[in-house]
């Protein structure tokens, strides 16, 4: 699958004229059926994100923001369209296939935390790397770089009940970093948090853009929109617009670059 | 009485709202509580009724001791003196049972008798349908013959006449006059009574035998305690009363005691180790039940979480929830105990049907009101008992943690409660499995243990010859008969046989070795197990011939006296020698007698004979040497030993034919296969092996079931942890391993608490258990491996189900 993978990447990086697109969705379609009533989630998504970028995407309730952010994580897969990710065709792996690369490539910020309860800190960020097999020293090492990179490092025997808001959603943080993934994908990561704690938690977003993560955050909070490089607005199922915040904020402040 | 009825009328509703998890949990509870019914009416029946006798309590068998027998037939002389002599009873009776040909009324048949003392049915407190009993001038020699009959056998013979009394009937070629009607329902379950058709006296048996102060011929006797003595004084007063007969006789009664057993004890003391047993059996199969059942309404509780909240944010008390919670279970308990009643009454009537000589008693056995009331207060028991945890559990949640909890109620306490249980459930198990397995594998063994003969093909019968005046006549009656059978087609080898038969009857005779002087006295004597059989017995039950021979036909009454001996007699007497040639004195057949040979040992005591048997030393002497005053009584009823080609039971039509040709008076009956007698021997542990395997089975039913439902509601609750666990990565096989696991390490811990408990438990099935230890090591591995490979069945369907989870879904429900 990683030569396949790797394959994948000069395809995509030869057909679209660029290496460093990380995500491309081309007429991405998601229809849910129930019982006779279709929903058109997404309607025909056709979305690049680059490598180290950090793109937001916002618009109202039930425009599909959560549903292309779970095809873009491969918890879903599309209706329709093609999917890349790191220049490989992701959208119709198999089950088995999708857990391996979301465990690799993807790592999830969910706004209501998801740590499990029974396990402490430390387990909920190594959860991830018992997955992939990975020897237990090696996932120490990256257990602890991860707490410490988020200043949980402390509170490894703590259980989530233990914790702050703000603190479950750094430790969820540093669980989504521990795998080194290829992207960062948060849904309203700031959702259950007060506005310290919000704020806290996209600053620590933005850090890791700066050491050259690459996110994408799903909100409704034009606030927190803004500390994206870019923003896709979603409106029933299609991008309608886009914005790109670096040529804003270097109207704004020339001194950011 | 009003929150009473409320909390009856919403525990009504409740349950009638959830018909899946009411018919489950009732079904369950029906099977712990109807098998607890059932069990309990056998040992309340059994164990805990009084006898059906006024003051049972006051009612003593009574035995005579010996070095080698606590229980021993006594002597008719010695009998009369203790009836003359001790100073607690107001009454004694003996008794001894026989079988009395009937003649003069069509067919000669064999009928039941039983000899009895005059004072035997008032010691009983039993009165006649109509005549009278016997009195003391009935029982004594020279008395005219008088009879009473059994209510069964007056109507059946009689039609109930009730002008019977004065009418004759000839038993053994003499006529008894009838004088009473004994109650058809009257029956005793002492030792040596058999049910019986006829009751004659006693004391007007001029047997010579009988009347000799050695010998105790199978009569045994009851007796009423004075009022005011207690049962040590008895005992107290019969034992110096058997000292002053061991001073007055001490060839016969030196060593000789009297033993005093409360009669009930007497009866029931086998039973009561197998239905204790059992009694803890069905113990565990109800905690099992209540466990199964807790569980259930833990899981039912958390869903209902939320309705608790409300009414505890509306003012009810902690008592007042745990009172609602404790009415909904009682309900419960009571429905399923109603139909664990009726369950036990089917199951019950089916079990005695097919078993009903394994238990003593068993006509007492019935659902009474002392079943009814064991029922209803296991139900009410067994409702606290199960809703005590959810109740307190669901009582004390606070109101705060649930609405975090958002109703989902998916506390991981709430999981350590199940899994608690759960643990506790396949420990019962074990524990019950390994009994079980443990009964099942001492069942094989003894169904493979060797007897000492070959049983198969051998047909068992008794037969008796009408008085006949000469001795030369009745022995040559023997020869013919024998002759007559071995001619039969198919009959390949018979011979007459008197005296023990193998796990049926058992008969010793005392003796001394050659050489050495005569012992003063019988107690002081050797004793062996005494078989009088003619040359093919040999044959017949292919016994191994080990050194010399067997008796021949050359071993007449003019013959010199011989004898053959088993291997046991020759290691217990003649250690290291050989005991051909060497010669044994018999006290009471008055004849020295020369080993001419030895064969192998037959398991006389049952197949679980063991070292502790009280004589295992056989030996075996010819019919045709029996010295003559011995041989009326042979003729009054032997037994025969047949080996056929065929089916045994086929050759029964022309054994009779050929009886009836020798004379037109005797009588056969009694006949059964050998593999049918020692199958018989063994019901009492295949009725306990048998209930212990349901047990066993309803037990690891329910702890599969109890399993299952815990692993899959835990599965249930951890949705959303399992979807939080597929979006970091997890593959399906991940997450089959994390539930299975989970699932494992309960069944893993149960089973290991249930062999610790097996180990220290099983011990109290030692005395029934055979060829196996009660710590058998591969009987705690199977059963280990059984309940792990049941837990883990029980564990994969809801892992299954775990791995179809569709994370989106599963996050979606954040």
């Amino acid at each position: 699958m990683e030569t396949n993978l790797q394959t994948g990447v000069e395809q995509a990086g030869k057909s679209h004229g660029s290496g460093e697109v990380l995500i491309r969705l081309e007429g991405v379609t998601k229809v849910f059926y129930t019982d006779e009533v279709e929903t058109h989630a997404l309607a025909g998504v056709h979305l690049d994100i680059k490598k180290g970028e950090y793109v937001s995407i916002s618009g109202p309730s039930g425009c599909g923001k959560s549903t292309l952010l779970s095809i873009i994580g491969l918890l879903d897969s599309p209706t329709d369209g093609k999917y890349w990710l790191d220049g490989a065709p992701v959208e119709s792996l198999n089950l088995s296939e999708r857990s391996r690369i979301r465990n690799r490539e993807v790592g999830f910020i969910f706004q209501s935390f998801n740590l499990i309860g029974d396990l402490n800190v430390y387990e909920n960020v190594e959860l991830p790397l018992t997955y992939r097999g990975m020897p237990s020293a090696e996932r120490k090492q990256r257990v602890m770089e991860s707490l410490e990179r988020v200043g949980m490092a402390h509170r490894v025997r703590h259980y989530p009940s233990q914790l702050s808001g703000g603190q479950q959603q750094r430790v969820a943080v540093a669980r989504a970093l521990a795998g080194d993934p290829a992207i960062l994908l948060a849904d309203e990561p700031t959702g259950n948090l007060d506005s310290k704690n919000g704020e806290a938690v996209m600053e620590l977003l933005r850090e890791l853009h700066r050491e050259g993560a690459t996110i994408c955050m799903v909100t409704h909070d034009p606030r927190y929109a803004r500390h994206a490089d870019r923003t896709v607005h979603l409106f029933d199922g299609r991008i309608v617009d886009e914005q790109d915040h670096r040529a804003h904020d270097e109207e704004e402040n020339p001194s950011v670059s | 009485m009003g929150p009473l009825v409320q909390d009856l009328k919403y525990g009504l509703r409740m349950l009638a709202k959830s018909p899946g998890f009411t018919a489950v949990a009732v079904i369950t509870l029906a099977l712990g509580i109807g098998a607890n019914t059932a069990i309990f009416s056998v040992v309340n029946g059994v164990l805990l009724n009084p006898l059906p006798y006024p003051q049972p309590n006051r009612l003593v068998a009574l035995y005579s001791k010996t070095a080698q027998f606590r229980r021993w037939s006594i002597s008719y002389p010695n009998f009369l003196d203790w009836v003359r002599d001790n100073r607690s009873f107001s009454a004694l009776a003996a008794y001894r049972a026989d079988n009395f040909s009937l003649t003069g009324m069509g067919e000669p048949e064999r009928v039941p008798v039983e000899m009895i003392s005059a004072s035997f049915f008032s010691i009983l407190g039993v009165k006649p349908v109509i005549g009278r009993l016997f009195t003391a001038r009935d029982d004594q020699v020279g008395a005219a013959p008088v009879a009473l009959l059994a209510g069964g056998f007056w109507k059946r013979k009689f039609g109930g006449s009730p002008d019977i009394l004065g009418k004759e009937i000839t038993l053994n070629g003499t006529a008894y006059t009838i004088v009473g009607i004994i109650p058809p329902s009257f029956y005793y379950t002492g030792s040596g009574f058999h049910r019986s058709d006829v009751y004659v006296p006693i004391g007007q048996w001029n047997d010579p035998t009988f009347r000799d102060r050695r010998t105790g011929m199978g009569m045994d006797a009851v007796g009423r305690l004075k009022p005011g003595v207690t049962l040590a004084q008895a005992k107290s007063d019969m034992g110096a009363l058997a000292a002053h007969l061991a001073e007055a006789y001490p060839t016969a009664d030196k060593g000789t005691g009297i033993t005093l057993v409360p009669l009930k004890q007497n009866v029931v003391r086998h039973a009561r180790p197998y239905l204790l047993m059992l009694m803890s059996a069905v113990g565990f199969v109800l905690l099992i039940a209540c466990v199964n059942v807790a569980n259930l309404l833990l899981a039912r509780s958390a869903g209902r979480s939320r309705e608790f909240t409300i009414r505890s944010a509306l003012g009810a008390g902690r008592r007042r929830i745990i009172n609602q919670l404790l009415t909904e279970s009682v309900l419960l308990a009571l429905a399923g105990g109603g139909v664990g009643l009726l369950a036990a009454t089917w199951g019950l009537r089916g079990a005695l049907r097919a078993l009903p000589e394994a238990l003593p008693r068993v006509q007492e056995v019935r659902l009474d009101i002392h079943v009814l009331l064991f029922t209803l207060a296991a139900s009410f028991l067994v409702g606290i008992l199960f809703g005590l945890a959810p109740a307190l559990k669901i009582s004390s949640t606070s109101l705060q943690e649930t609405l975090k909890e958002g109703g989902r109620g998916t506390s991981s306490m709430h999981h350590r409660v199940q899994g608690a249980f759960v643990v506790v459930e396949m420990a019962l198990a074990v524990i019950l499995l390994a009994g079980a397995g443990l009964m099942i594998r001492s069942l094989v063994d003894l169904w493979s243990a060797d007897p000492g003969f070959d049983p198969h093909h051998v047909l068992v019968f008794y037969a008796s010859f009408p008085p006949i005046k000469s001795i030369g006549a009745i022995r040559e009656s023997f020869r013919e008969f024998q002759n007559k059978l071995s001619a039969l087609p198919g009959v390949e080898a018979a011979s007459l046989t008197f005296g023990s038969l193998p796990t049926q009857d058992d008969s010793e005779l005392p003796f001394w070795l050659e050489r050495q002087p005569k012992p003063a006295t019988e107690s002081q004597m050797k004793v062996s197990l005494f078989y009088l059989v003619q040359p093919d017995y040999l044959k017949v039950m292919k016994l191994p011939l080990e050194r010399g021979r067997f008796l021949t036909s050359a071993d007449t009454q003019h013959a010199p006296f011989v004898a053959v001996i088993d291997e046991d007699f020759a290691k217990l007497y003649f250690p290291g020698q050989n005991p051909i040639g060497r010669q044994i004195s018999f006290d009471i057949l008055g004849r020295t007698a020369e080993i001419v040979g030895v064969v192998g040992h037959i398991k006389q005591w049952g197949l679980n004979e063991g070292a502790s048997s009280p004589v295992l030393a056989q030996c075996y002497l010819s019919v045709s040497q029996l010295p003559d005053q011995f041989v009326p009584l042979m003729a009054g009823g032997l037994a025969a030993v047949v080996r056929t080609a065929g089916p045994p039971v086929a050759a029964v039509g022309s054994i009779r034919h050929a009886l009836e040709q020798i004379n037109p008076q005797a009588v056969m009956y009694g006949s059964e296969t050998m593999d049918g007698i020692l199958s018989d021997s063994l019901s009492a542990q295949r009725f306990s092996m048998i209930l212990m395997a349901i047990f066993a089975g309803l037990a690891l039913i329910m702890a599969s079931v109890g399993i299952y439902g815990v692993i899959s509601y835990i599965v249930e609750q951890r949705t959303h942890e399992i979807g939080i666990r597929m979006a970091l990565g997890a593959r399906r096989e991940d997450v089959l391993k994390l539930v299975v696991a989970q699932g494992l390490k309960l069944a893993l811990a149960g089973v290991g608490i249930g062999i610790a408990g097996g180990l220290a438990l099983t011990h109290f099935l030692s005395s029934m258990l055979y060829g196996v230890r009660p710590t058998d090591p591969l009987t705690f591995i199977a059963v280990a491996l059984i309940l792990i490979a049941v837990g883990l069945l029980a564990c994969y369907i809801p892992a299954r189900r775990a791995t179809k989870v569709d994370p989106m879904v599963a996050l979606r429900y954040e």
